[in-house]
């Protein structure tokens, strides 16, 4: 069995599919900024959003849903055209998000510290699995459906356990997909943690993001780009520049990659990524989506992942490094391989 | 080390040497033990947050558990006296890796930081509850306190995330990708969540009566579990408490918040965790049985179909429903009763249109072998873990 990435999807504000998010990033320009308002008394703040309005499907499981969902569907929609169906009761869905349904959770909060009760019609879609389980019902997933959740290491951690389940013969295909939304009250907790601007963009604050990535995996054939390795990662509880050197070591094999997929671009820990690169890979050539799609955390490490498939499909490179970050002080990463290089 | 592509051939059998519990039972396994063969209520008025704007006014609170960090969120002081019971039974354990389920995480930080924008919050505060409100913190604190360095996965699937990530556990320990692992299910009791089920109109105003047939609703409760999941062969005898021969997973994708009426997603959890194990049957069930309608009819509805003589009791008429932790808790439970020789009973029920063997109000003393216990959540979520003692 390999574990290939079969199919893809994304929708990001640098475009509703990954045709157009690539030539958005080929372009090196970010999207627009959009200013979203806070409570009386406090700052607007930038983020990079999906433009609105953004429904992905009419289907009666997204009519209360927000847009995280839609994001989901959408994207997970596209990765399976490329793929093909997913067998019918031998697919699994791993889903990945760090800050979850927020909009809705900030919704029905402000309504409980206002009013005293908050609406029912809200509460459900608040719940860290509700987008998982409107891309299961959409696509009639009855196998494992998992929801993981942490910064921006959930999107490395959802294929580590894509791959347990593929290898543990629950399923023979799996969605892997990852969304997330903007609001202000999360670029404002990440304004406050200091990784996310309260302005324009610059070298040590991210602008925060939103959207989905999407990816079938299961087994491959000859030129299908392969998940040679997923690192179940590192808590860095002194040094990230070491812990971040083990876990290219790990990830490497003793066999250097062709390029790597940074993670930190633009937020505080972008030092010690590129001194631990250097340390390990001197000089290998390096890029990151971020510096152009902004910070959409578990969404981020799969629009990584992506973007070193594409390397991979166009003859940029045969092997590349993934490099995760989260702002938990959680790190992680993998390999990814053309099949006709794997070994 | 990282993940290998190709399926190792071998199939290991995880086992539980080590456990430890909070929850409104008790703070630790001895005072569990005794509450859980009693019957205890541990249901009781809400005093963390004001409830009068709610129809609901009880929930299952953890009381009389010292909190080791004053400053840290509700959920990782929960946690921490559980993981250390655990570790307890194996000194020296260092896992691999943590797969810990929760809903919630440091909720309470989430809900000072947002109630921050509405009156005085310093920027310390700020960024402490920023720091804290993320589901993996208080389990990057509290392993961090232990000195513990290994990754953690969280699994967030509503109220069967602590089933799950016992499953997941055993998973990597049975597919060879690891040898030790700790698995946990926490949750914290919060104000926002509490609303969330009174505004769904999911929680009693009087007793919580799982598998009664005038049941009203579930109480909300909270705590916290942890497991340490090794290879069966690589644990001295005396130190295998109970093994993990099979479980399964199912979803049913019929609502957000309701489970299919004909019991199809729980019947299937079930089936493919006695399939997955060889077993026809078990001796007891830990019912997930939280006292709404519509789950205890629907996992009533799949026990009838997969085990319909076994002794059943659901524990969250003396607990409340912690969540993400129910599972877990409910898992230790399960180990408690195999060791104790009891089923654990089944609280407030008068009268049951469940046609099982509900365990009814008291304890009754039994030999267990094999315990099942269930998980449901929203979205469709269904886990089902089997225990095994060994001969």
């Amino acid at each position: 069995m390999s574990a290939a990435i079969l199919g893809i999807g994304c929708v990001c504000p640098l475009g509703r599919d990954w045709e157009a998010v690539q030539k958005g990033l080929s372009a090196g320009r970010p999207p627009e900024t959009t200013l979203l308002p806070g409570p009386p008394g406090h700052p607007s703040l930038p983020a990079y959003c999906v433009p609105a309005p953004f429904e992905f499907s009419r289907h009666p499981r997204l009519r209360r849903a927000s847009a995280i969902s839609h994001f989901a569907c959408s994207a997970a929609a596209a990765a399976v055209a490329e793929s093909g169906p997913l067998p019918p009761g031998r697919s699994a869905l791993i889903f990945a998000a760090s800050d979850g349904s927020v909009s809705y959770t900030r919704r029905f909060y402000e309504e409980v510290i206002n009013s005293g009760a908050g609406s029912p019609l809200l509460f459900p879609e608040t719940v860290y699995n509700a987008p998982a389980s409107h891309v299961a019902a959409m696509f009639g997933i009855d196998g494992p459906v998992l929801t993981i959740v942490s910064d921006s290491t959930a999107g490395t951690d959802a294929l580590a356990t894509a791959m347990d389940v593929l290898r543990s013969g629950e399923a023979d295909r799996c969605l892997v997909v990852a969304s997330e939304e903007a609001d202000w009250i999360s670029c404002d907790g990440a304004r406050r943690w200091r990784l996310a601007s309260g302005g324009a963009s610059s070298s040590h604050r991210a602008i925060l993001s939103e959207g989905a990535v999407a990816m079938v995996i299961g087994a491959g054939s000859p030129g299908d780009v392969i998940l040679e390795a997923i690192h179940p990662g590192l808590t860095c509880q002194s040094s990230m520049q070491k812990c971040l050197e083990k876990i290219f070591c790990d990830l490497s094999a003793g066999r250097p990659p062709d390029a790597a997929v940074l993670s930190a671009a633009c937020t505080f820990p972008a030092t010690a990524e590129e001194s631990a690169l250097e340390a390990v890979f001197p000089g290998l050539r390096r890029g990151s989506p971020k510096r152009l799609a902004g910070e959409a955390f578990a969404v981020s490490s799969l629009l990584q992942c992506a973007w070193a498939r594409q390397e991979i499909l166009d003859g940029l490179a045969r092997r590349v490094l993934v490099s995760v970050l989260g702002w938990s002080g959680q790190a992680g990463g993998a390999v990814l391989t053309s099949s006709s290089s794997e070994g | 080390m990282p993940n290998p592509v190709s399926p190792p051939a071998i199939r290991h059998l995880p086992a539980i040497t080590g456990f430890g519990c909070v929850s409104p039972l008790g703070c630790g396994l001895p005072s569990t033990r005794q509450a859980l063969r009693e019957g205890a209520d541990g249901i009781s008025d809400v005093r963390l947050f004001s409830v009068s704007s709610f129809r609901a006014k009880t929930a299952g609170q953890v009381v009389g558990c010292a909190f080791e960090n004053p400053q840290g969120t509700r959920a990782e002081n929960l946690l921490l006296p559980a993981v250390r019971e655990a570790l307890a039974f194996r000194p020296g354990f260092l896992p691999e890796i943590v797969i810990a389920g929760t809903t919630s995480g440091g909720m309470d930080f989430g809900e000072n930081f947002l109630r921050g924008h509405f009156a005085e919050m310093s920027p310390r505060d700020a960024r402490r509850w920023v720091r804290g409100y993320g589901l993996e913190r208080p389990v990057l604190d509290v392993i961090c306190r232990l000195g513990i360095q290994a990754p953690v996965r969280v699994v967030s699937n509503a109220c069967a995330s602590g089933t799950n990530a016992l499953c997941l556990a055993a998973g990597l320990v049975r597919g060879g990708v690891v040898r030790r692992v700790m698995a946990i299910g926490f949750d914290a009791l919060s104000e926002l969540i509490f609303a969330g089920f009174d505004s769904l109109r999911a929680s009693t105003e009087e007793k919580c009566r799982p598998f009664d047939s005038a049941r009203s609703g579930l109480a909300l409760g909270e705590g916290a579990a942890c497991f340490l999941v090794e290879e069966f062969s690589e644990v001295p005898a005396a130190g295998v408490l109970a093994t993990i021969p099979g479980w399964g997973l199912a979803n049913d994708n019929y609502h957000l918040t309701q489970p299919n009426p004909d019991g199809s997603g729980p019947r299937l959890s079930m089936q493919r965790a006695l399939a997955d194990a060889g077993w026809s049957t078990v001796d007891y069930i830990n019912a997930h049985g939280t006292g709404t309608a519509f789950n205890d009819a629907s996992e009533a509805a799949a026990i009838r179909a997969v085990c319909p003589s076994v002794p059943v009791s659901s524990t969250k008429g003396m607990t409340g429903h912690a969540l993400g932790a129910a599972g877990a808790i409910e898992a230790a439970f399960c180990l408690l009763a195999i060791e104790g020789g009891f089923l654990p009973p089944n609280i407030n029920l008068r009268e049951t249109d469940s046609g099982l063997d509900i365990v009814a109000n008291a304890a009754r003393p039994a030999r267990i072998r094999r315990a099942m216990s269930n998980s449901f959540g929203f979205g469709g979520a269904n886990a089902t873990v089997l225990l095994e003692v060994p001969r």
